[in-house]
């Protein structure tokens, strides 16, 4: 329970929900689809912005990439056309196992997933980043303080004098999108470029039932042309920990002949070191890596195929 | 805050707090179908569809849904007219205990709107997000798919129930039956056709089973016309159509909300607790401390009395021993301002070493978990041991020296948790005559009564408890854990007050299944006959002892018999430790000794060279034996004899072992990657407590033809209401719409030992069947007087009394000339009953699965039960038993597990972390019922409740050994378990 929570707004637009969230006096939080907040006991937050009103529910093809809307529901991107037919359906699928209940991808959204990003537990975040995915971020293009809000006791705090002036937009890579957000900026889209006509998909799972949250995942998107790996992009991840894009992996097999998996198996050791994923009580940092391995080798193998057969017959 | 929902198509302006969920304030509205089982939408219990999608309500705040349209199942349907998918649920027995059937209910409604003719994959993800734990979700799948047809406008086998109340018109007492045997006239018959002195009885349309499971008969046929029917619930109507009547669908006015504050020290002395600051908040009634409560030592076990087991718990104690255990209560106005008031309670704590691992509880320089001198029974507190069991039969020692081979092996067992979608919820207040009520989701209601009564300073008699509708109890309901502190704030307080568990403290505080170390010894000669058996556990009991002894006795007693040899020993040592005491859990300690020793069979037909199934066919005990502990083992004391009656297990093991394939797939499982694998496991149990347990019933005879029956059997989703008002409804000749049962109040039923030991259909069945027939004897004394025709002369047959002379009368005749006429007297009886035999039960359980060589992950794709649970009363209820309790073990065996950290915190407290089974998650599922009839329960019924629980785990064992040539010897099989076994085995890693 939100024990302080005092205030409920409905935003009707994305200038007016920043504004909200970016008041220093009230901690106020976006409230998306409300599966991991309303769950959360924080009672440090007193108001939340409602952003179900701002039409970001959407999932559109421009010819570069898909747009999918932060308030997208998990369950929309399951059964979306669009996302069924991109990269082998990797990203539908892993919107699927996103949560086993049916009721939370009813609710929970794209954006909220990726606000909470580890405890969200989704195997989304791990394909969007062997995707290349983007995420499209909004602020306030500038700030202007109005002293005369501030208080004696907090002179300088701006309280309803904050001034919002167009907008201020920015792309930001799902690999390092953790790292680089800021606070007050919200979630608009995520793009996710669309595979080379001749590209395959893979995205494997270990858990201990088959809906379960994973303890481990690995996703792989393949270019092949000629016969030669032209680009590899491969993410491990899974439940507790950030996806990883083993970048050594990737460029070790860029450019190398499709011959046999050995090659494959080579790469995957030499660039593993990358893969450090924690221990804790659902499995140990040593499973995951071993399994890592396997699992990693598994996913290229099945994306090699099925670029093959993309390159064979078209996607 | 103001907010606008339109609820049902009716639009209501709601004034509610910005934190308030939508399940908070809908059920604030009246909506209780719409129910709380976790705080994380992982459940579904809390299901509505919002703007026509279904969504959890709890994880919504209710604001949330402003301006959209919310519908619960209240909506659909009501008794005079029930939606298709509603009467679905009804006739293809999806509902239990009910919980969560208005969630699946609603995600069946959004589903066929979407799409009118769904796979059964389809179905099951629907149905993803309502986690059930009674069903194992065969049923419900299926009353969606024939929801389907019938709303698609299909034909679909009739399911039409004997005794279906279809034509019933209303009852007229008319002219006395004398008048119509003056004018030489037929009476009318009380369902107002004519009497036509036949028989026969209506025809029933289909099949009637309406369920999956194949009845394999080995019983001769009967003229039995209500016991073994797939009658429908009793209860289902109400349950499917969210009707108030669960403990928390109660309005109380000044109702206050209770809140615990527990220890977040595994062992912690309390040296001081101040509790001024909270008492001072506004709002709040009462706190509760060591400080304020008397000291009495008493059990938490819902045991007979006297309880075996130690008597070492307190209401509120100066000492915590596990991070969950009680420090203090809370009562105010709102569950918040009660959250607030725990904050402010100021405990210093002496933090003390802990015991967290069982094996050094023993230890010389372990720290002494209950140095208290007021305990009481605890073997020897001195050394942690709660209890310990030692037995023998013939010489052990010698059978080993006489054997050709001795196997050994380990095997470990976790600890797991029930799970009831239902948590601990209780509701406690004053009555009009000061007596104190105890509304409460219990399993042992009698023994909530008689257990708290010295706790809380009032005799039983000034205590009235009533157990409504249950929520799953699986045996974690067979304890007494929070009624004791809830009734003190009512009495601290003198207003009601409402005490529930959130589920992290269901995972934190309430009960589990103990965790076991057990080491298994057998002897055999070459050709596989076994010479000597030994078991010796280590279980771990947590900080109480509670259920310690008898959970452990049972390991023993109901499963080394399986294999009758000359020389068996048992011996367990149980051991308290500082984390969460486990208690009861459905199985009862039989599923932790079936996993050794099943799993150790194999290994001994595998050192053997024999055939797994053949090993057991050799050993197995048989019609006719003696079971070899049941003298020298009893529960809690000695036993009682018991020979074995009635044994369906080779027919049980045929069926799987055919149905499993087995001597195709067995030792075959492929190359490459995936590898796949066959396992068996036989399990046996006990029906009832011999000697032990007893049930009461009374029924009374009504004008109308109706009867009252009156029981404390405690139906907590199983179905026992229904199973035996079929027993009343066939002693009586009538059907079973004629049966009132009211069950579990302290007050008006008579006792029951409780819902426990697979106990109910036997015991309390005996004492239904027993009342009925003396029931039955008055209305015979009184229709001969009627029909001037010689009692024993007299028939009855759906609700006529006929002579020989085709002369007959109603039910409701004999009723109204008793109640009226002459000499008159209310046709009545109350009967009891109890047992010195416990006829087992016995399975065989199969299962196939798939195992990934290069991650350990274990695919279950076939479990198979078949089960001779003596004779039926209602083939429809006895499948949903098995196959939920299956389903329970398929977690047990893969993905259920109670994980801890360094300082003994429990780290699984959710359902994400904590795994079950969901639809989805299901493999293809197939259940058989092999009737026989044993000559001491009624009817010749014997337990069907936790035998489905009991092999299902060692057979996934045996198949995940079979799949890859290794034994892994702990459970559940989580994928770095089997990885780990396979790198040890080709020595990598």
């Amino acid at each position: 329970m939100l024990l302080n929570l005092l205030e409920y707004h409905w935003a009707e637009q994305i200038d007016e929900a920043l504004i909200l969230l970016s008041r220093p006096d009230t901690k106020t939080v976006p409230l998306a689809g409300g599966t991991y907040l309303v769950g959360l006991k924080d009672d440090s937050i007193q108001a939340v912005v409602d952003l179900r009103d701002l039409e970001l529910a959407y999932i559109s093809d421009d010819g570069r990439g898909i747009h999918i809307g932060a308030m997208t529901t998990l369950q929309s991107m399951v059964d979306s056309p669009v996302l069924k037919a991109l990269a082998n359906g990797m990203l539908a699928r892993a919107a699927q196992f996103s949560s086993f209940s049916r009721l939370i991808r009813n609710s929970a959204t794209l954006g909220g997933t990726l606000g909470t990003w580890v405890a969200s537990q989704a195997d989304l975040l791990t394909v969007l980043a062997a995707l290349d995915a983007e995420v499209l971020l909004r602020s306030g293009a500038q700030t202007q303080v109005n002293l005369s809000g501030g208080t004696p006791d907090r002179p300088g705090w701006a309280l309803p004098g904050v001034i919002y002036k167009g907008k201020n937009e920015r792309r930001v890579a799902l690999s390092s999108f953790n790292r680089e957000r800021r606070a007050n900026e919200l979630i608009i889209e995520v793009i996710v470029p669309r595979p080379a006509p001749d590209s395959g998909a893979s995205f494997m799972r270990v858990a201990r039932t088959p809906t379960d949250i994973a303890l481990l995942n690995a996703a792989a998107l393949v270019d092949v042309q000629d016969g030669a790996y032209r680009r590899v992009r491969l993410a491990l991840g899974g439940v507790n920990m950030e996806s990883v894009r083993l970048h050594n992996v990737e460029r070790l097999l860029q450019a190398k002949p499709v011959t046999s998996g050995q090659q494959v198996f080579e790469a995957l050791q030499a660039g593993i070191g990358e893969f450090q994923p924690p221990s804790d009580f659902r499995a140990s940092s040593g499973y995951r890596r071993a399994s890592g391995l396997n699992l990693a080798y598994r996913v290229l193998e099945e994306a090699t195929i099925n670029a093959q057969a993309s390159s064979e017959g078209g996607m | 805050m103001e907010l606008e929902l339109r609820i049902n198509g009716v639009i209501k302006s709601l004034d509610s707090a910005p934190n308030d969920s939508l399940m908070t304030v809908l059920r604030q509205e009246g909506y209780f179908s719409v129910k709380h089982g976790c705080e994380t939408g992982e459940c579904g219990a809390c299901t509505v569809l919002v703007d026509g999608v279904p969504r959890p309500s709890c994880v919504m705040l209710a604001a949330q849904a402003g301006g959209c349209t919310v519908t619960t199942v209240e909506s659909l349907g009501n008794a005079r007219k029930l939606h298709p998918i509603q009467e679905a649920f009804i006739d293809t027995g999806a509902i239990q205990c009910g919980y969560c059937t208005p969630g699946m209910v609603l995600s069946a409604f959004d589903l066929l709107k979407r799409n009118p003719s769904p796979t059964e994959d389809e179905v099951r993800d629907a149905l993803s997000g309502n986690l059930c734990r009674c069903t194992g979700y065969v049923k419900p799948v299926q009353a969606v798919l024939r929801a389907a047809a019938i709303l698609r406008g299909e034909a679909v086998p009739a399911i039409s129930r004997p005794g279906s109340n279809e034509n019933f018109k209303p009852w007229n007492p008319g002219r006395s039956p004398l008048e119509h045997a003056e004018h030489g006239a037929a009476p009318p018959r009380d369902d107002g056709s004519a009497f036509s002195g036949s028989t026969e009885r209506p025809a029933t349309e289909g099949d009637g089973s309406g369920g999956t499971a194949t009845l394999v008969e080995t019983r001769a046929e009967t003229d039995l016309r209500v016991v073994g029917k797939p009658e429908r619930k009793v209860d289902a109507i109400k349950l499917v159509t969210g009707k108030p009547a669960f403990v928390d669908d109660i309005d109380l006015r000044d109702m206050l909300h209770a809140r615990l504050l527990t220890s977040p020290h595994a062992h912690a002395i309390i040296r001081d607790i101040d509790a001024s600051k909270a008492r001072a908040l506004p709002g709040v009634h009462a706190v509760l401390t060591y400080k304020d409560v008397p000291r009495i030592p008493y059990t938490t076990a819902g045991q007979s009395w006297p309880e075996p087991g130690p008597h070492d718990q307190y209401v509120l104690d100066n000492r915590v021993r596990f991070v969950g255990d009680r420090v203090a209560a809370v009562a105010a106005e709102t569950p918040e301002l009660a959250e607030q008031a725990l904050a402010l309670i100021q405990v210093d704590y002496e933090v003390l070493p802990a015991v967290l691992d069982l094996r050094h509880a023993m230890d010389a320089d372990a720290p002494r978990i209950h140095p208290e001198a007021e305990s009481y029974r605890i073997h020897d507190a001195s050394r942690n041991l709660a209890a310990y069991l030692h037995a023998e039969v013939g010489d052990v020692e010698r059978g080993f020296a006489a054997s050709d081979l001795i196997v050994e092996g380990d095997y470990i067992v976790p600890q797991v948790q029930q799970t009831p979608i239902e948590n601990h919820i209780v509701i406690t207040y004053w009555d009009e005559d000061d007596r104190l009520v105890v509304r409460t989701s219990t399993q042992v209601p009698y023994h909530v009564r008689r257990i708290i009564a010295p706790v809380i300073g009032l005799p039983p008699r000034q205590i009235h408890v009533i157990k409504p509708r249950i929520g799953g109890g699986f045996g974690g309901k067979q304890e007494v854990l929070i009624e004791d502190i809830c009734a003190l704030l009512t009495i601290a307080t003198n207003r009601p007050v409402k005490l529930e568990f959130s589920r992290a403290e269901e995972f934190r505080s309430s009960r589990s299944r103990h965790p076991q170390i057990l080491h298994m010894k057998t002897g055999v000669k070459r050709d596989g006959t076994m010479i000597a058996n030994s078991m010796t556990l280590l279980a771990n009991t947590g900080a109480y002892g509670t259920h310690s002894m008898t959970v452990q006795s049972n390991t023993g007693s109901k499963t080394l018999p399986l294999y009758p040899c000359p020389n068996i020993r048992f011996e367990a040592n149980v051991v308290y430790t500082n984390l969460p005491p486990p208690g009861a859990f459905r199985g009862y300690g039989v599923p932790q000794g079936f996993f050794a020793l099943e799993s150790h069979i194999d290994e001994i037909a595998k050192q053997l060279g024999m055939d797994a199934l053949e090993l057991r066919r050799k050993n197995w005990l048989k019609e006719g034996d003696e079971n070899p502990l049941a003298k020298a083992l009893g529960e809690g004391k000695e036993g009682y004899t018991q020979i074995i009656e009635s044994c369906g297990l080779p027919q049980c093991l045929q069926i799987v072992e055919e149905r499993l394939n087995w001597k195709e797939k067995r030792g075959n499982p492929g190359t490459g990657r995936f590898r796949r694998g066959v396992g068996v496991s036989l399990a046996m149990h006990g029906t009832a407590i011999a000697g032990l347990d007893m049930g009461g019933a009374s029924l009374k005879l009504n004008d109308d033809g109706s009867f009252n029956l009156l029981v404390g059997a405690t139906d907590i989703g199983t179905g026992s209401d229904t199973v035996l008002a079929q027993i009343a409804a066939e002693v009586l000749g009538v059907r079973v719409e004629d049966i009132i049962i009211h069950s579990s109040d302290t007050d008006f039923t008579p006792f029951d030992t409780g819902a426990y030991a697979s106990s109910t259909t036997y015991i309390s069945g005996g004492a239904v069947k027993r009342a009925a027939e003396q029931v039955r004897t008055q209305m015979l004394d009184v229709a001969s007087d009627m029909l001037r025709a010689s009692p024993e002369t007299l028939t009855i047959n759906d609700r006529v009394i006929s002579a020989p002379n085709g002369q007959g009368v109603t039910v409701s005749q004999v009723a109204l000339h008793s109640l009226h006429v002459e000499n008159q007297q209310q046709i009545m009886s109350t009967a009891s009953w109890m047992s010195y035999n416990s006829p087992p039960p016995f399975a065989a359980q199969g299962a196939e699965v798939e195992v990934d060589t290069e991650t350990g992950a274990v695919r279950v794709l076939k479990a198979i039960s078949a089960v001779d649970a003596g004779r039926v009363i209602n083939p429809i209820t006895a499948e949903g038993q098995i196959e939920g309790g299956a389903t329970q073990a398929l977690g047990y065996g893969t993905s259920e597990e109670m994980v801890y950290d360094a300082q003994g915190t429990l780290l699984t407290t959710n359902l994400s972390d904590y795994r079950i089974y969901s639809a989805p998650d299901m493999p293809e599922m197939e259940t058989y019922i092999v009737e026989t009839s044993d000559p001491f329960g009624p009817f010749g019924v014997k337990a069907i409740a936790e035998i489905p629980i009991d092999g299902m785990a060692p057979a996934i064992a045996n198949a995940v050994a079979d799949a890859l040539g290794l034994r892994v010897n702990e459970i559940p099989l989580t994928p770095e378990r089997v990885l780990r076994a396979i790198h040890a085995q080709t020595g990598k890693g």
